[in-house]
């Protein structure tokens, strides 16, 4: 399982390898609220966030703000790959997530 | 006043630490050959108190009871004995009558029989269904995300994860992985449907498979214990008087020293047997020390010269060392003479243990209180101090002398309280 600062940064080289410019710890309204997220393309309104305990991100991303994301992928209005740490991703897992999330919004735009 | 240089204490080291391991491969030999030794004289020991207990207790009967009481003071060989095995008898009896009243018994060959019985063939047929099901089972959970898969219905229409969850992705990956072991299936839907089926199936087998197995180890301990109840009765005064005789000898063992002399000195015929267990004692007592207190020891201060040769070898090659000199007197006292006074140990060890091991003139020993097993073992030539036992003996008895025996005359007294000749303790360590 890879920590949220090696994940970030492995998600972040992926993401502007792609084309985005990823902003850190990047403000985010949604659900009446603001968020932060781990890293936001806030042109192209695509992004990813780790949900760990430790962070705090339970709180701040309470499950409204979740369904609100998931809302919004579903829609096409912005894209945050969520990356829970229950799910424990290593390193190829969390480079395949990556590759699939960014060819999936490509079809869906 | 002379001095060496590292170079002179690297290449004494080594030297000595190749001299170290051929001196521990002898020690590693001669402890092999210990052992094979002592469980020789251990086994002729053992004989010889069966040997010497059958003839004290002959059967199993009130009158070989008493005389055997009479003969050695061991009180509980008395009637109770008798009793307690009449009573073991009504006891196996029972269990017996109930055990052949018992269906799962009478019907044994009928339930159990390998190739026919009811159980055995019941099992027969779990297992062969089993066979046909488990393999696609087990195949799907070396996965470790498949029961996951299954759960969160992956495949199906009810799979509700989103493309924005990462848990998305390696529900993907672990979809492929499972399908590569199926080249045959169509879809993760047909695999999930007969691994659904399939398990279902093992999960109605397994608890009938375990009662029938149950029901299987029931009967054979029925039967087990059936034979050894049988078996007992069929030997049982055997047994008993085995018993006896194990519990007389563990008390002959026992006996304070010289009381087994008093006991037995009304029967004269019993004393040579005797003597011969007695001295077999003695001797496995005497190889355990020997090897203890002389090969162990050396085994031990081997290994720690080798330690501390190779640490210090290491600690002199370092540059900050290069220039340390050594006086002689410390050099010398380090690797002068180390070799033969190894040698001289291992000789004393092998000289003593043969002498020990050879030894088989039990008819000049004696069961008396003031008798030392060690010197006639070893005709008072070797100083068998280094032991406790012996040591405590020389204390207890000051004026103890050994009087060597004589070869020209066999009806030479083996040892006696005197002032004749005494033995000198040679320390070859």
């Amino acid at each position: 399982m890879l920590d949220e600062q090696r994940g970030s940064a492995l998600l972040k080289r992926h993401f502007e390898s792609a084309g985005y410019q990823i902003a850190e710890n990047h403000p985010y309204e949604v659900a009446g609220r603001t968020i932060r997220l781990d890293g936001f393309d806030p042109v192209r309104r695509v992004g990813y966030e780790f949900l760990t305990s430790a962070a705090g991100d339970r709180a701040e991303l309470s499950a409204d703000v979740v369904a609100a994301l998931e809302e919004q992928a579903e829609s096409g209005q912005a894209f945050v790959l969520l990356v829970d740490e229950v799910d424990a991703p290593d390193e190829a897992d969390l480079e395949l997530a990556a590759r699939r999330f960014l060819a999936e919004i490509g079809k869906r735009r | 006043m002379s001095t060496y240089s590292v170079a002179d204490f690297q290449r004494s080291a080594q030297q000595r630490m190749n001299e170290i391991e051929q001196e521990l491969r002898e020690v590693q030999q001669k402890a092999r050959q210990h052992f094979e030794r002592k469980t020789e004289l251990t086994a002729r020991r053992d004989q010889a108190e069966m040997e010497l207990v059958s003839t004290i207790l002959t059967a199993f009967t009130p009158e070989a009871l008493d005389r055997a009481r009479a003969i050695t003071g061991f009180q509980p060989l008395n009637a109770g004995l008798i009793e307690a095995m009449h009573q073991e008898r009504r006891q196996l009896q029972e269990r017996v009558a109930q055990i052949e009243a018992d269906d799962r018994f009478l019907d044994r060959e009928r339930l159990r029989h390998p190739d026919s019985g009811e159980l055995a063939l019941a099992m027969q047929r779990i297992n062969e269904h089993r066979k046909a099901l488990a393999p696609l089972v087990d195949k799907c959970r070396s996965n470790k995300r498949f029961e996951h898969l299954i759960e969160v219905g992956y495949g199906t229409s009810e799979y509700k994860v989103g493309f924005w969850r990462v848990s998305y992705y390696l529900d993907w990956k672990a979809g492929d992985e499972v399908m590569e072991l199926f080249p045959d299936k169509k879809s993760f839907k047909e695999l999930r449907e007969e691994y659904l089926e399939n398990s279902r199936a093992l999960a109605d087998l397994d608890p009938r498979l375990q009662e029938l197995q149950r029901e299987w180890d029931a009967g054979v301990k029925l039967e087990n214990d059936y034979n050894e109840a049988t078996y007992r009765l069929a030997n049982l005064e055997a047994l008993h008087l085995d018993e006896a005789r194990k519990s007389l000898g563990q008390f002959l063992a026992d006996c304070p020293e010289g009381a087994l002399a008093s006991r037995l000195e009304r029967h004269p015929e019993l004393e040579t047997m005797a003597k011969r267990w007695a001295g077999l004692q003695e001797q496995v007592r005497y190889l355990e020390r020997a090897n203890e207190l002389v090969l162990t020891s050396l085994l031990n201060d081997l290994s720690k010269e080798k330690d501390k040769l190779q640490k210090d070898y290491w600690k002199y090659s370092r540059p900050k060392n290069a220039y340390v000199r050594f006086p002689e007197a410390a050099f010398q006292s380090r690797f002068a003479h180390r070799r033969e006074k190894v040698r001289k140990r291992l000789d004393r060890y092998g000289t003593t243990v043969e002498t020990i091991y050879v030894f088989d003139d039990y008819d000049r020993g004696s069961l008396a209180e003031n008798f030392l097993w060690w010197d006639l073992v070893t005709d008072g030539q070797i100083d068998g101090n280094f032991m406790p036992e012996v040591q405590q003996y020389y204390q207890r008895h000051p004026g103890y002398r050994y009087e060597r025996r004589r070869h020209d005359d066999s009806e030479a007294a083996a040892a006696s309280v005197s002032s004749s000749s005494s033995t000198s303790y040679d320390d070859a360590s």
